[in-house]
């Protein structure tokens, strides 16, 4: 199927984005139309960053404007869907775990993914604020629980930070 | 923009025009008859739009029309119905939607050979 049949599609995701937003009280309609605007004006801002260097086909700009609304969207439904499971299972204590696990490998995927920055930013932005909700969730449910989560929170961040680092340090080396 | 474009885009626009429109009265009609209920009539309507923009694939102004015209007809019903679903139901539309999402990201959206060299290291 060609790639122009799946706009629809794209519309309809961003759509139900802002209708989940709008349920969450987390923004009314002005929001959307605040984004929309600087969805669509992405590719010009793109393109005046280029200026001088080579100018961008129309089919260039429609590349940035999926990509962009597909990287918003995978921002925003990751938390949205978090959110909506964890109240569907009744704020109960496996389920806020699941979703800051969740949260923390949507981040650890975002950072390692290699060639598809569309998913890594999405999925790096979408797992930060999918941890932000669980962490004021789990606020509620006592010392405890808020100790086994920074716990985990600061095992994964060395952990990540570690293999990255190294990573580098192991390029430098080569030199 | 050349002449055959311009034919294109404002049959694509007449059939999405129409096609909504119809959804919409038959809907309004059907309430006021008793017959059917108001947006599971849009609801129907959009899946079949959906079928006939699939099958239609091919001719993009007629497919694309009947495919905004259903994108329009489930937003509508989604925004006015959403806060009513339970939280599982909106769980399972959201997931929905992130699992395509990801899956066309993964397999569309791959960057370009050039980003995908090997960072020369700083001198």
């Amino acid at each position: 199927m060609a790639l122009v049949l799946l706009w629809p599609f794209l519309i309809f995701i961003l759509g139900v984005t802002f209708i989940a937003l709008v349920d969450l009280n987390l923004g009314g309609w002005w929001l959307a139309l605040i984004i929309i605007g600087y969805l669509v004006y992405l590719p010009f801002l793109r393109e005046s960053k280029r200026r001088g260097v080579s100018s961008m086909s129309n089919t260039g700009q429609l590349e940035i404007l999926r990509q962009a609304v597909i990287t918003f969207a995978l921002a925003l439904l990751a938390p949205v869907f978090v959110k909506y499971l964890i109240e569907s299972l009744h704020t109960s204590l496996p389920a806020v775990i699941g979703g800051l696990f969740f949260g923390f490998a949507l981040v650890v995927w975002g950072v390692f993914i290699r060639n598809n920055k569309t998913i890594s930013w999405g999925n790096i932005a979408g797992g930060a604020l999918t941890i932000v909700y669980v962490y004021s969730q789990i606020w509620e449910l006592g010392e405890l629980a808020r100790v086994y989560a920074t716990g985990f929170g600061l095992a994964v961040a060395v952990v990540v930070s570690v293999i990255k680092l190294k990573d580098r340090l192991l390029t430098t080396n080569r030199t | 923009m050349n002449k055959n474009d311009v034919t294109k885009l404002i049959l694509g626009l007449v059939i999405l025009v129409f096609s909504t429109t119809f959804a919409y009265f038959t809907a309004r009609y059907l309430r006021t008859s008793g017959t059917f209920g108001y947006w599971p009539t849009l609801t129907m309507f959009s899946i079949g739009y959906i079928l006939l923009g699939v099958i239609c694939a091919k001719i993009y102004p007629v497919s694309l029309g009947f495919l905004f015209a259903s994108v329009i007809l489930l937003l509508h019903n989604l925004s006015d119905n959403f806060d009513e679903f339970a939280s599982i139901h909106k769980t399972i539309i959201v997931g929905f939607a992130l699992v395509v999402l990801y899956i066309f990201a993964w397999h569309k959206l791959k960057d370009p050979l050039e980003n995908n060299q090997p960072v020369q290291p700083v001198q």
